[in-house]
């Protein structure tokens, strides 16, 4: 309790964002804090297939996953839900890059969330996307690049704020099967 | 968020050099089949009692299935002379993700006579080690035999053109591997051969012209140019003594050229042009250029 009264201010603010989200009674919830939240995860996935229309434009659907093969497209969609009777805090998913697979770092959407991602086997996490140094330019500063797709081993997701009972997360991924 | 936007100038300054080096995944050969693709998500969180605590997520698992690839590389062209032997060279890749066979098949646009040959050293040339592909499953194709996941064999394609082509002429063969496990997965190169054979015109005329009286010398010019775009080698010309004249002795003439004559109607030559000479034939120690290459030969008869 002593850990959720420091962090009160931010809560504050936090909250007046997810009331807008989520409705009324994630105040309510919030207030009787006494219950305690918990979480479920669930993954799915659907298969990434072009179609051309009739007028030769490329048509890209998602499909449940029928013939995969090397060059085929998984999208990955994790749903984090407080499934408890209070709210929930410090939530982070996280979900290693299926083996057999590439991370598409394009398919990372960075927009609301902070994400991290380790391209070590989830031994060191940097901010999504992850840049490394690969050598030094004329003036001697380091020049970096955006590690290669196939380098990613892990994602992170964090969850800024409390998730009140019953709320859901959607984060999401693809990867190209090697 | 906070983190972003603390980052963000470092961030432009590198995507900026990060688009100069995208990197795209290589695709080639790729997963085996059967190959389970596993997931599995963790939640971390703290519940309202600070209880640190982590749930895991279904597993999903996807089977990687078996697929065909084919690469066949790279197109030529040459140009060749009626008559010639063309050897192409291809590479054939099996780029599918498990061993395959891959069936070779060839068309030629013009209908011309192919062979495939294995080119055992690699080099792209037909050489004395090169075999005639084999039949390797026996389905009446040859083909590559077993190639492992991004084994390739270098194949040689044979044209044979015939002797009649006419210049200008183009073929285009193209050369088609096919998946035994999938017939559906192919990939073809072409092989553009472009027909640079001679063309020659011959113009005979003779002076003086019109109605002559016996006795009255007259000089026969053969002009001959080739207007084709290969070069004419060994022309042979041939010429009849016309009936009702006799051979001036000594006068057959052509630069660069062999003369012979022959006595008994153009059956035999020597190099004697006693009388009587019934044929004068000149071999052309040159080739003709193409493009108006030319060359002229010439004699003297009498009327009777």
């Amino acid at each position: 309790m002593s850990r959720v009264k420091s962090r009160g201010p931010r809560y504050a603010l936090a909250l007046v964002v997810l009331c807008s989200l989520f409705g009324g009674p994630a105040l309510a919830q919030e207030a009787s804090s006494d219950s305690a939240g918990t979480m479920q995860v669930e993954v799915s996935v659907l298969q990434e297939v072009v179609r051309i229309d009739e007028s030769g434009r490329e048509i890209v659907e998602h499909k449940p996953v029928g013939l995969v093969t090397p060059g085929t497209i998984l999208a990955y969609t994790l749903h984090a839900t407080n499934t408890g009777d209070g709210a929930v805090f410090d939530a982070r998913i996280e979900d290693p890059i299926p083996h057999g697979t590439i991370l598409l770092p394009d398919s990372v959407d960075v927009d609301d969330l902070t994400i991290t991602a380790s391209i070590d086997g989830g031994e060191s996490w940097k901010s999504f996307p992850v840049f490394v140094a690969t050598g030094k330019d004329a003036a001697g500063q380091p020049v970096y690049q955006q590690a290669p797709a196939d380098s990613y081993t892990h994602l992170r997701w964090f969850l800024d704020g409390p998730l009140p009972p019953g709320a859901t997360k959607e984060v999401s991924f693809k990867v190209q099967v090697r | 968020m906070k983190l972003l936007r603390i980052r963000m100038p470092f961030l432009a300054t590198a995507l900026l050099v990060a688009g100069l080096f995208s990197i795209q995944p290589a695709m080639a050969g790729g997963t085996a089949p059967g190959t389970v693709i596993s997931n599995q998500a963790t939640v971390d969180f703290t519940d309202a009692n600070g209880n640190a605590l982590q749930v895991l997520s279904n597993v999903v698992t996807t089977t990687v299935s078996q697929v065909g690839g084919v690469l066949v590389d790279p197109d030529n062209s040459s140009t060749a002379v009626p008559g010639d032997v063309v050897y192409y060279a291809h590479r054939v890749t099996n780029t599918s993700n498990s061993a395959d066979t891959i069936n070779m098949t060839a068309v030629s646009s013009q209908g011309w006579a192919l062979q495939f040959y294995a080119d055992v050293n690699g080099d792209g040339l037909f050489d004395a080690g090169d075999v005639l592909l084999g039949d390797s499953d026996g389905d009446g194709s040859p083909d590559t035999g077993i190639l492992a996941v991004d084994a390739f064999l270098d194949i040689l394609v044979e044209v044979t053109v015939p002797g009649a082509t006419v210049d200008g002429t183009v073929d285009t063969t193209t050369v088609t591997g096919t998946s035994l496990f999938d017939n559906l997965v192919t990939d073809s190169a072409v092989d553009t051969t472009t027909i640079a054979a001679p063309s020659l015109a011959v113009v005979k005329s003779v002076a003086p012209a019109g109605d002559q009286p016996p006795t009255t010398t007259l000089t026969y010019t053969v002009l001959m140019t080739n207007n084709g775009t290969g070069a004419a080698s060994a022309v042979v010309v041939n010429d009849p003594i016309p009936a009702n004249t006799t051979y001036v002795t000594g006068s057959a003439a052509g630069a660069g050229t062999t003369i012979e004559y022959s006595h008994d109607g153009g059956i035999t030559y020597d190099a004697s042009d006693a009388a009587p000479v019934t044929h004068i034939r000149w071999t052309l120690g040159a080739a003709l250029a193409s493009g108006g290459g030319s060359a002229t030969v010439s004699f003297q008869v009498t009327i009777d």
